[in-house]
């Protein structure tokens, strides 16, 4: 454990972008947290007498077509942004690695079966697959979480089944296997443990993704309904206004939403370097 | 003739595929909320007369019987009809998905154009700063929303710049549409021999793809640089190296064309995030797509559309592969041998 702390001290240290990564993600994760406290504007508040105000010391990041504050409607959706990707992802790592554990380690038609599945899942554009899942579910926030539970669900299901596969005649898992283990308690009790490093590492990439693709499908008019405040919904809301010149409307959720999806990619770089560090880029 | 076997065995083998499409089309169908009988006969309609439609649509039978239904219909090419326009789903698709497929084939070559020189240049120097310039460039490309990047691009070179069209379209308002022959609106225009058009259309078309582009950059940079790497290191190429052939023989022809069979998988996986990223380019720039329709459809509960277009994305995703894994046995003669 010692040696560990030591290694990903190291990693951090020598990797500055890791380390700069890891601060922006505390520093979202405290917005997503207390962004209803922080903001200072009521995010659903219109002022027609302050429309289309652009950036300025009052409003930060300017005011949209009907007088909110765009700072504060930012601060607030990270909530929800994050709240849609993470239980989103959630989802899928439970249900992915216990598909994937399974199959992974009775091989045969279990695995079989559990392979057809994600490659069935897979044969889709995933961003369209999730489309015509909240289609058919019906047009609400916790339809936007299955379907992108649905999407990511495949990774999961890959990852932890290479990882069981290869462990699964290991001295280790022999030894407890001849102590009198259930085959159950073996693979969720002694190898799942040792697999949990990889696991986290595509979690944190994953989470990303899930944030684009959530995004992604409230720009379009899915799930989170206006007036809420959320990123995607508030790119759509200044697209017909890009045109005539008033950009903050759009840009600043849009680079805010990029911002933190590049965060995510660089800190599932960093895990990955701290977690095994032969991969290293 | 290995090459039919081949190719044979991979049409076989997209089989399982395309059921597995067809059957999750069926079941996002089917978990319909709601009765789509009682939906088509209108809030006054009586039971029988719900029964009847129901009857009608099949909806009576049970659901293997439904599923054989289903597949028969598609099958004859019948997607059903859009509910609000009440024309036939597969005319709707087709009409539009030239549209689509011009923005983003063209992207896709945009893309390969400067990803491809970009990955091996990479490689051959690698620490160099054209190396760091590329890694920036495509960990940026990959985090920026499609949507976002589309945006940015509409701001700076549309309403700063002035150097493109609005975002309105695939051709200028007062220009009528070239005589239909692909649907592909430069094949056309150069077809008919009116460069002026075509240079409209190439106009209006760049934006756009080149949102799309910058998206497939990183993918198709990073994995030529990773396999260029690779074969370069190989034994072969300081054999080359050794008998003294000029440099960018060994670069171009030797080391390339090994290096390329892993960038033709990353294409097929870019080509699918791309039919995906789609729908939200479409929508950024009033592109009249496949996109845009079942965005359309989507607003208006219009089911049918919906699932008719995630139906056609899925099967032109099954139809790339296949189509890539001939391509990997023309161009590899190992995988021709297996066959």
């Amino acid at each position: 454990m010692k040696e560990f702390l030591s290694h990903a001290k190291y990693v951090i240290k020598q990797n500055k972008i890791t380390s700069g990564a890891f601060i922006v993600f505390f520093l979202i994760i405290i917005i997503g947290i207390f962004g209803p406290m922080i903001a200072p504007y009521d995010p659903l508040a219109t002022d027609t007498t302050k429309t289309f105000l652009p950036p300025c010391s009052e409003h930060w990041c300017g005011t949209d077509h009907v007088g909110r504050d765009i700072f504060s409607r930012i601060v607030v959706a990270t909530q929800l942004d994050l709240k849609i990707a993470v239980l989103a992802v959630m989802i899928s790592i439970f249900f992915g690695t216990i598909v994937g554990c399974l199959a992974g380690y009775f091989g045969g038609w279990t695995d079989r079966i559990a392979s057809r599945i994600v490659d069935t899942i897979m044969a889709f554009p995933l961003f369209v697959l999730a489309m015509g899942i909240v289609a058919a579910l019906g047009n609400t926030v916790e339809n936007i979480i299955y379907a992108t539970a649905i999407i990511n669900f495949p990774f999961y299901v890959r990852v932890s089944r290479a990882e069981v596969n290869v462990r699964r005649d290991m001295e280790y898992v022999k030894a407890a296997r001849i102590s009198g283990n259930s085959e159950i308690r073996l693979i969720f009790a002694h190898i799942l443990p040792n697999i949990l490093p990889p696991m986290m590492v595509q979690f944190s990439l994953n989470l990303g993704w899930a944030i684009l693709n959530a995004a992604g499908l409230s720009f379009i008019g899915l799930g989170v309904r206006p007036p809420t405040a959320e990123w995607g919904i508030m790119v759509a809301e200044g697209v017909t206004y890009i045109v005539s010149g008033e950009w903050w409307i759009s840009l600043f959720p849009g680079l805010v939403l990029a911002f933190t999806v590049l965060t995510f990619n660089f800190l599932g770089d960093g895990l990955r370097d701290i977690i095994d560090p032969r991969e290293r880029t | 003739m290995e090459i039919i076997i081949l190719t044979f065995k991979r049409l076989l083998s997209a089989l399982p595929s395309l059921f597995g499409v067809l059957l999750i089309t069926f079941i996002l169908t089917h978990a319909l909320p709601g009765d789509p009988a009682a939906y088509l006969a209108g809030p006054a309609a009586t039971n029988e007369a719900i029964a009847e439609i129901r009857k009608e649509l099949g909806l009576d039978k049970n659901i293997l019987e439904q599923f054989i239904l289903y597949v028969k219909n598609i099958a004859h090419g019948n997607f059903g009809s859009s509910w609000s326009t009440g024309r036939p789903v597969l005319q709707e698709l087709f009409n539009r998905l030239p549209a689509s497929l011009e923005m983003t084939f063209f992207g896709l070559l945009m893309s390969i154009l400067v990803a491809i020189p970009l990955g091996v240049v990479s490689a051959t120097h690698p620490g160099s700063w054209v190396d760091h310039a590329g890694r920036l460039i495509t960990t940026a490309g990959v985090s920026l929303p499609y949507f976002v990047t589309g945006l940015i691009l509409v701001f700076v070179f549309y309403y700063i710049l002035g150097w493109f069209p609005a975002p309105m379209g695939r051709i200028p308002l007062f220009l009528s549409s070239p005589p239909y022959i692909t649907g592909f609106f430069l094949i056309d225009s150069l077809l008919a021999g009116n460069i002026k058009l075509f240079l409209q259309c190439l106009h209006h078309v760049f934006l756009p793809s080149a949102t799309l582009g910058i998206f497939a950059l990183a993918p198709i940079a990073r994995m030529t640089r990773a396999s260029m790497l690779g074969v370069l290191s190989s034994d072969y190429i300081r054999t080359t190296r050794a008998c003294a052939f000029p440099s960018w023989k060994i670069l171009y022809i030797y080391a390339f064309q090994n290096a390329f069979l892993p960038v033709i998988t990353t294409l097929g996986m870019v080509f699918s995030f791309l039919l995906g990223a789609n729908v939200l380019v479409e929508k950024v720039f009033s592109w009249p797509g496949v996109g845009s329709f079942a965005l359309e459809a989507l607003v208006i509960s219009d089911y049918a559309a919906v699932q008719g277009f995630v139906l056609t994305m899925g099967a032109m995703y099954v139809f790339i592969n296949l189509f890539i894994d001939i391509m990997y046995g023309v161009f590899d003669p190992r995988i021709r041998m297996e066959a």
